[in-house]
């Protein structure tokens, strides 16, 4: 049968199930049905041209399967603060005073690790990868293991404050990695044995000491096990800028402790339940954004369809913050309520929370601010704000002075918002400009 | 892999050879040793495959040579080669595509070009585009290298993007159908694949007497840039016809219109440059020629050279256990999935056939592997059907079985067809590409995606042993004539020796 270009027109409509974008992908279609090189060329114009136009969509955006993991990894935070929480009355009566230090030297020093980490092995920041911890495979990270293992174990017999300061970070870090390795519940499991060991009386420093042994273990075991990831890490210099920006918000976050009671200390691991899930909700916003509108927006600057895009763009970006006050409020009363059942609030625990929250937001915007490439941005915000946090301190001169910590909290979330927000405003830039 | 300053120190050591090299040319004394750099793309020497072996073997036969080999590769991935270089190759140069770019540090000094990406958009894009056009804003981007990340990072350029963009996928014109609807996440990455195409260009190559060219994409780039700078001859080989390629990916994915349109575009754009540039265009096979001369390469400039095998002396008897064999990657190319269901068609005939699949998952074809395995699974093929993964062995593979197959929907001119038929084996096969000029008369063919087909032919060969050894016969007999190692060698040897004396004639003059 003669192949005419009425007929090559049905049979490239009829493999493709829409007309062809041009004259060379109906070639390769007719290619594909046993017509020679020569003919297919010759016909494919005609045929293109004979072929109804039609209105082209965008696809269906093929969604990931993430969810399950990502809950499950939030569970197994909440876990693990809940335990750290129980963990901490036992630990501070038996080390006193100084593990109120322990945990001011560990907080920031996990958080500049973590954020380190996260910002270098890019598969490890990447939701939903099967391949990660990717640059802890190739690097000298079994030397480093082995030297924090006997570090800690020298530390925690020579200076408990050290060690077990060390012995914090190992396992908020090594939370970190086996969270993203898809084992949140051994973290969670190794929290809790660690609790009941403090909590029935068991010598501390043999129960610290195999807890954070476990968790180098654990870690290690999970990063031989793990996918072997090709990327390349990123750039030490980005992920030392993060590890900063981490270290900084560390500093942002102890500081609320700072008058010293065991009581405050023992509700911070609680009050950071209501930031932590606030920040879920935050991010919820966002993902919904960049995963489910922004896809459908078109390019026609004409259409009005950009301009709305940038008006939901900020939108949403006040709608995730409203969500994360809303969420970490109610989650706050919810705290203030087991502080009490558990007996370990402390002077102005609703202050405290209040604090927290608001470090909790401004933490998650210079986290957003460093996904957009804005980390140094981020770092002088939070540099002011510490910067102002002191100066309120200083002029109001009193022991325990939570407004100081809350008014450079309020200052940080105010910059970083502004920023945010002014970045909102071309959505599509900031994501072109990562190059 | 090569760290970072031991890639350095190899491109200062290749440097100042070639140099030295170049002081002591004299324009007549033609007994010197010429210098070829080698441009792949996606291949030689990260991945195993054919067009790899093609070029492993290219590298060693031609040993009068100096290979300077610069892959093009992509995704910032840690890679170990999976060929080792010959003593007179040594690898030039690295281009990482999407990869940690080092260089991509804010540099405030530079000058400017905010309408750079505007004008690559208007030449990439545009269906009538002048190849010229790009030609000039990559050379700029070659001689300006530090001001293409600068220039890209400026609101304007991106404003200016944007509307080059929506014209250029808007325009009217003959060949294209209007309404395409390009969405921001589509024109996002555009830009950005954009300035690795600037990027790309800026990449130096060595100094060298010919570059030689195995795809006309991105490996094409650097090498026409470097061509309009020092006048250094190019020679374009292709394997399979890179726009064809990327129109069937594009026809064949899910993703969304603009992203198809986009990277097809991309595709043509980067051919007709390199079919611009080249000074000689060598497909694996005549089959690519109408495609060829379709983008604009004269008829003259176009000279097929068929690839080539080494070939024993005598062919390897079949072991006559009915077992059938594929070598080739699982990639979306290669059609794994017909191939499953041709299998399974096989074996409702006839149970006792033992299918065994050498090749390993291609890189990013991860879902389409998984796929194939699932498929495997629902069609109960079991042991009947085995993945043996990669082998560094293929004429070993082949020689295991009684009968090669071969289900691809696009092919050059496969070595997996031409290894077979040099072991003596009957090829059942896709009419696709060279196929058909490779194996006329030695073996069975279907059309691509012909389950029934290929089915027949299998059974065929399997239920008539004499069938498949006189057709094994034909096929080791062909191949010794017309597609040897040593006529191959010889080819590319006289096309070297010919561009080289044309370019020396050239600057004599």
């Amino acid at each position: 049968m003669k192949l005419t270009a009425e007929l090559a027109a049905l049979r490239v409509r009829a493999a493709l199930g829409r007309a062809p974008q041009d004259r060379l992908e109906a070639t390769v279609v007719l290619e594909s049905w046993g017509v020679s090189s020569d003919l297919a060329l010759a016909v494919a114009r005609p045929a293109r041209e004979a072929s109804p136009v039609s209105s082209w969509r965008p696809d269906r955006e093929m969604g990931g399967t993430t969810e399950l993991q990502e809950t499950l990894e939030v569970v197994g935070l909440l876990a693990g603060i809940m335990a750290a929480t129980i963990c901490a009355g036992p630990m501070i009566s038996r080390l006193g005073p100084s593990a109120d230090q322990a945990w001011r030297i560990a907080l920031p020093v996990t958080l500049a690790a973590q954020w380190t980490l996260r910002r270098y092995d890019r598969a490890l920041s990447a939701s939903g990868h099967r391949e990660r911890l990717s640059g802890f495979r190739s690097g000298g990270w079994a030397a480093v293991t082995v030297v924090v293992a006997l570090l800690e174990l020298i530390l925690l017999t020579r200076s408990p404050v050290a060690g077990a300061a060390l012995s914090l970070v190992v396992l908020w870090t090594g939370g970190l990695l086996l969270s993203r390795r898809g084992w949140a519940f051994a973290y969670v499991g190794l929290l809790v044995m660690g609790a009941l060991g403090v909590n029935l009386r068991l010598p501390l420093v043999p129960v610290v000491a195999a807890e954070s042994e476990t968790m180098i273990a654990l870690v290690v075991v999970g990063v031989l096990t793990s996918y072997r990831s090709q990327q390349m890490p990123g750039s030490w210099l980005n992920a030392l800028r993060s590890g900063c920006v981490g270290a900084l918000l560390g500093c942002m976050i102890v500081s609320v402790a700072l008058p010293g009671s065991a009581g405050g200390v023992r509700l911070l691991g609680l009050a950071m339940a209501p930031s932590l899930l606030g920040s879920v909700v935050w991010f919820y916003f966002m993902a919904a954004f960049w995963n489910l509108l922004y896809p459908g927006v078109g390019l026609s600057r004409d259409s009005g369809s950009l301009v709305a895009t940038h008006r939901m763009s900020r939108l949403i970006n006040l709608v995730a913050v409203a969500g994360y006050c809303l969420i970490a409020l109610v989650v706050s009363f919810a705290a203030l309520a087991i502080a009490h059942g558990l007996g370990i609030a402390s002077r102005d625990p609703s202050l405290i929370l209040l604090d927290l929250g608001t470090i909790g937001l401004a933490g998650v915007l210079f986290a957003w601010l460093d996904v957009l490439g804005r980390a140094n941005t981020a770092l002088v915000v939070e540099c002011c704000t510490l910067g102002a946090g002191l100066v309120v301190h200083s002029l109001v001169r009193s022991g325990f002075t939570p407004y100081a910590e809350l008014a450079g909290a309020v200052l940080a979330v105010i910059l970083a918002e502004a920023i945010a927000y002014r970045l909102h405003g071309e959505p599509e830039w900031l994501a072109a400009r990562m190059l | 892999m090569l760290t970072r300053g031991a890639l350095i120190r190899e491109l200062k050591r290749t440097t100042s050879v070639r140099e030295s090299v170049l002081l002591d040319f004299r324009p007549g004394q033609r007994k010197r040793r010429l210098t070829v750099v080698l441009l792949t793309e996606g291949t030689y020497p990260y991945v195993i495959g054919g067009v790899s072996t093609w070029c492993d073997q290219l590298l060693r036969n031609l040993d009068d040579i100096d290979w300077l080999v610069v892959p093009i590769v992509a995704g910032g991935l840690k890679r170990q080669p999976c060929y080792k270089l010959p003593a007179n190759a040594r690898l030039a140069g690295l281009v990482d595509l999407w990869g940690v770019d080092r260089r991509a540090q804010y540099q405030p000094r530079v000058p400017r070009r905010p309408d750079l990406a505007a004008k690559l958009t208007r030449a990439l894009l545009g269906w009538d585009a002048d190849p010229l056009e790009l030609l000039s804003e990559l050379v700029w981007c070659h001689t300006h290298p530090s001001a293409i990340l600068p220039s890209f990072r400026t609101k304007q350029s991106w404003k200016l993007f944007l509307a080059a963009l929506e014209q250029a996928v808007g325009e009217p014109s003959p060949g294209v159908t209007p309404g395409v609807h390009m969405d921001m996440p589509t024109a996002v990455s555009c830009y950005q694949t954009l300035s690795w195409v600037a990027r790309t260009a800026a990449t130096r190559l060595p100094s060298a007497d010919v570059i030689h060219v195995t795809a006309a994409g991105w490996a094409g780039i650097p090498a026409i840039v470097s061509k309009q700078l020092t006048g250094t001859p190019i020679l374009l080989t292709e394997h399979g016809v890179f726009v064809r390629e990327a129109y069937l990916a594009a026809a064949r994915s899910l993703e969304r219109h603009g992203s198809r349109l986009l990277a097809t575009r991309l595709a043509r754009a980067f051919a007709r440059a390199a079919y611009l540039g080249a000074d000689l265009v060598s497909p694996v096979t005549e089959a690519h020629c109408p495609w060829e001369i379709a983008l604009g390469v004269p008829p003259e400039r176009i000279r097929p050279i068929p690839n080539g095998v080494h070939v024993e002396d005598a062919m390897t008897p079949p072991p006559g256990r009915k077992i059938v064999v594929t070598v080739g990657r699982i990639d979306p190319l290669k059609d794994v999935k017909t191939l499953l269901r041709v299998a399974a068609r096989v074996l409702e005939r006839h149970p006792d056939v033992r299918f065994l699949h050498y090749g390993p998952v291609s890189a990013g074809q991860e879902a389409y592997a998984a796929a194939c395995y699932g498929l495997h699974d629902q069609l109960n093929l079991g042991a009947s059907f085995v993945f043996n993964g990669s082998t560094s062995d293929p004429r070993g593979a082949i020689r295991e079985g009684d009968v090669a197959l071969m289900t691809s929907i696009s092919e050059g001119f496969p070595m997996a067809v031409l290894e077979a038929l040099s072991e003596g084996r009957p090829v059942v096969t896709t009419t696709v590409g060279g196929v058909r000029d490779a194996m006329k008369g030695a073996g069975l063919t279907a059309g691509p995606r012909d389950v029934e087909g290929l089915t027949d032919a299998v059974c065929a060969l399997v239920e008539d042993p004499e069938l498949a050894r006189t057709l094994g016969a034909r096929g080791y007999a062909r191949v010794r004539r017309r597609f040897s190692q040593e006529a191959f060698v010889a080819s590319y040897r006289q096309i070297f020796s010919d561009i080289a004396e044309s370019r020396s004639e050239g600057l004599r003059a």
